[in-house]
């Protein structure tokens, strides 16, 4: 039963009881918050990895009912964070390869919405044409590294590597997605298209 | 072995993200990241991603906050309601499998009366057999779907 299926009207006989709360770690209050800053972001990085919004969809709120599952205590907030960003990344993981095992497999070539600014959905497409070409973990590593700006210690807890390979893995990965953003590799692409 | 790590690569990156590039910058870091193919790397990727990033948090229309904690509480409750009726279910197929046993016991005991019954009433036997079989078979389907 996934969070989609819970009717309005089970939620607002919910609320109007006010009955006894399932026993989450963390409160009502404290929870508004901490997704108040954190959902846009880890909606997305969910879009970027798995190259489709719905699932998207989906995996957040996922995330977000295992995180308050798990039910564990925080050192801080950038603790709470990757813990956050961990269950996403492994939800994300599972969802490909239920996909690649119904043969489904494949990187939505989807733009950013409310493209009416040309140069803006034209830089969106770019990137969405060069992450399409990468692997899905050189994409997580990327997006956290590079988008997010987390550290090194972050990135491999999230990813759950090691410190020590993941330098090799990020500038691997981030050679590779340079070469594919030139210019030169762009030209290339819209003169086969 | 070519270098895989520039010492400026975190200061190039931290000035996209904090929207800073180019034109907050030291000169001689631009200079720098104009020149060294690491950070023209980072300048490149960073310059791509961190935009990419803000396009992609402003677009979604998410569910609240609240609509989310609920859901999860419902949710969460559900799940404590099914792991709670488990025990119940086991111990109810368990009942189901000692009651065919000594059907089964009673039936081989008295197997002999059963062959000479069975040549005349051997319709009636089998339909009796049946509906002890069926019956706590389909009550136990439907406990199950009840739930």
């Amino acid at each position: 039963m996934s969070l989609r299926d819970t009717t309005y009207s089970e939620l607002s006989r919910a609320a109007a009881a006010g009955d006894a709360c399932a026993s989450f770690a963390m409160d009502e209050e404290s929870f508004r918050t901490f997704y108040e800053r954190t959902a846009r972001s880890v909606w997305a990085y969910l879009a970027r990895i798995t190259g489709d919004r719905h699932l998207a969809d989906d995996l957040l709120q996922e995330s977000y009912y295992r995180f308050l599952r798990a039910g564990a205590s925080y050192e801080s907030e950038a603790h709470r964070r990757n813990s956050l960003y961990r269950i996403a990344t492994n939800l994300a993981r599972d969802a490909r390869r239920r996909s690649a095992a119904r043969g489904l497999a494949g990187y939505g070539v989807e733009h950013v919405p409310g493209g009416d600014d040309a140069a803006r959905a034209e830089r969106a497409a770019d990137v969405t044409r060069a992450l399409a070409q990468l692997k899905p973990r050189e994409r997580e590593l990327l997006w956290l590294a590079y988008a997010e700006g987390a550290s090194h210690e972050e990135i491999a807890a999230t990813l759950g590597l090691r410190p020590a390979s993941l330098k090799a893995l990020l500038f691997r990965a981030r050679r590779r997605l340079a070469a594919l953003l030139s210019p030169r590799e762009r030209e290339g692409c819209d003169a086969g298209a | 072995m070519p270098e895989r790590e520039c010492g400026f690569e975190p200061e190039v990156l931290a000035a996209v993200v904090e929207g800073r590039w180019p034109l907050a910058v030291e000169p001689l870091l631009r200079e720098h990241a104009a020149a060294c193919p690491l950070c023209s790397e980072v300048l490149t990727v960073a310059s791509a991603l961190v935009p990419d990033r803000q396009e992609w948090k402003a677009a979604p229309s998410l569910p609240a906050a609240g609509t989310v904690w609920w859901r999860a509480q419902i949710r969460a409750r559900r799940e404590a309601a099914a792991a709670a009726a488990r025990p119940l279910l086991v111990a109810q197929a368990a009942a189901f499998v000692v009651a065919l046993a000594i059907l089964g016991m009673v039936g081989k005991a008295l197997l002999p009366s059963f062959t000479l019954l069975a040549g005349e009433y051997g319709g009636w036997f089998f339909a009796a057999a049946a509906a002890v079989l069926v019956i706590p078979a389909a009550i136990l389907l439907a406990l199950r779907r009840s739930e």
